[in-house]
């Protein structure tokens, strides 16, 4: 069996975005190639800022991901259940896609009966257990992200923590915006472990501005670059196909 | 996708309400709400003339997921520690939003913390073989059961026994925990991975006893594992169960069988009856629930006191 890759983004922000193209724009172009795009709002304990929130959404919602509004120190399995219900989601469109072709347009998984459902849904946490995964992350340093970074960073150890006990591979990257000369900067290169990572965030000057689009933009690029890796088709899982319909 | 009918929605149910499945056309009267989780709500139903739990969702692969859990626990236990699978089927509400929900077996006890505050700790080591006995069952099956906490385990009426709620976290060995929380979580506590494992359990459960100690829990410090051992020792726990303990959140059993075969050779009463004369003296003061009827499997001339004590008081509140 070949398995394919999943691609996310896992963006980490405390706001709005206040430079540069709408974001939700830009993540609906990049679910285009394949990849969804999770956004994690963090919020300050006792704040609401209503356009924050409704962005957050909005940019999930173009990028086919996930969405999760969170304080801070419920973090960790915040991180980790977006990322798992992404996978979830992705996966389960997959499926839906095939049963379409089978069934007909109209038709999709709750259009069988229970008993069937449960025999795709068992293929699904197989596929979520096996594939292999590739997520980018890419946290807002904006000034007042800076006092909540170790808690991300302890957040992103944990995901691979819980990533790695998977029998699939795991590759992680993890960007900050913005950068001091470029739109993202790179902080961690695509690897299996964070564990072993002692410090993420080195000291972040953070400034005003948080240009989400022109990020989400640039991050698209930094997926393709080591080398062009196939993404998830439903041909990677041949043996499906034998459950019988 | 399609079917717009699908869209997100809370499942509730009204007191009252008769519910008939879409593909089976089995008919359930809603009683009452038991509860309500992250993925659904759970109500009493009456059904065929008995009671059963009916968990409903609007998340239909959550509700699949769940079910094909319930049936690999059946298939993996002598005698029941999980309710007993009974239907699966979808539900079509008046403005024509659908649901999936399961039935299950309704299991009618009080949680594990309130029996054993109300009863005394003299029957955490039976609990501590019956779950060890049942657990090893499952792991021989297979499975491990995965996010154990204080909240998913019930103990029931006649006879006393624990059971489990939540089917959630049942992981099949070898891939990685469906579903956990951080004080039951030994990667939380830089004790182990995520992978499920038996030992995966063995952690989990001890982290239920520990609970019973401190009910409100506690954080990990920068050293976990530090902290843990600390919190072990200062708790009013005979030694016997400190090294138990110990032994069990360090990964020192691999398998559930172990545990058992050290509950069973337990050092002398004498240890343990200082322990139970204590907790006969707490329970004068405990709020004494009239649901439970007590019953003592071994008396003793400390616990006949202790009963006279607990009768007098119930008259008195009656
Ligand atoms: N078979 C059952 N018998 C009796 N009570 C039950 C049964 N199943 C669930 N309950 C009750 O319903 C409540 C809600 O259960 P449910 O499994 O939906 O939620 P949870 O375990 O609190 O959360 P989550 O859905 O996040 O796992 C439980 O706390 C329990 O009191």
């Amino acid at each position: 069996m070949q398995k394919g890759t999943l691609k996310q983004i896992l963006l980490i922000t405390d706001g709005c975005s206040n430079k540069g193209e709408d974001p939700a724009a830009v993540a609906a172009f990049i679910a285009e190639q394949s990849i969804a795009v999770n956004v994690i709002g963090i919020l300050e304990e006792g704040a609401v800022d209503a356009k924050g929130l409704s962005e957050i959404e909005e940019i999930a919602a173009s990028g086919q991901g996930e969405s999760q509004i969170v304080y801070s120190h419920h973090l960790s399995q915040t991180v980790q259940s977006v990322t798992k219900k992404s996978m979830t989601k992705t996966l389960q469109g997959v499926v839906n896609q095939e049963l379409k072709q089978i069934l007909g347009e109209e038709k999709t998984l709750e259009d069988l009966p229970p008993e069937e459902r449960g025999e795709i849904m068992e293929v699904v946490n197989d596929m979520e257990e096996t594939c292999d995964v590739e997520v980018l992350v890419l946290v807002d340093s904006s000034a007042s992200m800076t006092h909540k970074l170790p808690t991300v960073q302890e957040a992103l150890i944990d995901l691979s923590v819980s990533m790695n006990a998977r029998i699939g591979r795991n590759r992680f990257a993890i960007y900050h915006f913005p950068g001091k000369r470029k739109v993202i900067q790179k902080l961690i290169d695509w690897t299996g472990e964070l564990k072993s990572v002692s410090q993420i965030f080195p000291k972040l000057a953070g400034g005003g501005i948080t240009p989400t689009g022109p990020a989400l933009k640039e991050a698209l690029k930094a997926f393709s670059e080591p080398k062009k890796r196939r993404s998830m088709r439903w041909n990677d899982y041949e043996d499906v196909e034998e459950i019988g319909f | 996708m399609t079917t717009k009918m699908w869209k997100k929605s809370a499942f509730k149910l009204d007191i009252g309400q008769v519910v008939v499945g879409k593909w089976h056309k089995n008919v359930y009267q809603v009683q009452k709400k038991l509860g309500e989780g992250a993925i659904g709500a759970v109500y009493l139903c009456s059904s065929k003339g008995r009671l059963v739990a009916l968990k409903g969702s609007d998340q239909t692969a959550s509700i699949m997921s769940e079910v094909n859990r319930l049936k690999a626990l059946k298939r993996g236990q002598g005698h029941s520690l999980g309710p007993a699978f009974i239907d699966v089927d979808d539900l079509e509400d008046s403005r024509g939003v659908c649901y999936s929900f399961y039935a299950m077996e309704y299991i009618d006890g009080i949680s594990l913390d309130n029996f054993i505050r109300i009863r005394g700790f003299d029957w955490l080591d039976p609990f501590i073989h019956q779950f060890s006995n049942q657990l090893s069952h499952l792991h021989q099956a297979g499975w491990v059961l995965g996010d154990i906490k204080i909240e998913n385990i019930l103990v029931t009426k006649k006879p006393h026994r624990l059971r489990w709620i939540d089917v959630g976290g049942m992981t099949e060995i070898g891939r990685s925990m469906k579903e956990y929380s951080e004080f039951y979580d030994r990667a939380y506590w830089h004790l182990g991975s995520r992978r499920a494992e038996p030992s995966y359990d063995i952690f989990a459960f001890a982290m239920v006893i520990i609970r019973l100690y401190y009910p409100k829990g506690f954080e990990r410090s920068d050293h976990p594992k530090k902290k843990l051992l600390e919190k072990i020792n200062q708790a009013p726990v005979p030694e016997y169960r400190k090294q138990l303990l110990k032994h069990m959140v360090q990964g020192d059993f691999k398998q559930m069988g172990e545990v058992k075969d050290m509950i069973l050779n337990l050092p002398t009463q004498q240890t343990r009856r200082s322990q139970s004369s204590r907790t006969n003296a707490k329970r004068k003061n405990s709020t004494y629930s009239k649901d439970i009827q007590p019953h003592y499997p071994w008396l003793e001339v400390s616990s006949i006191v202790g009963w006279l004590l607990i009768t007098s008081y119930l008259n008195l509140t009656f």
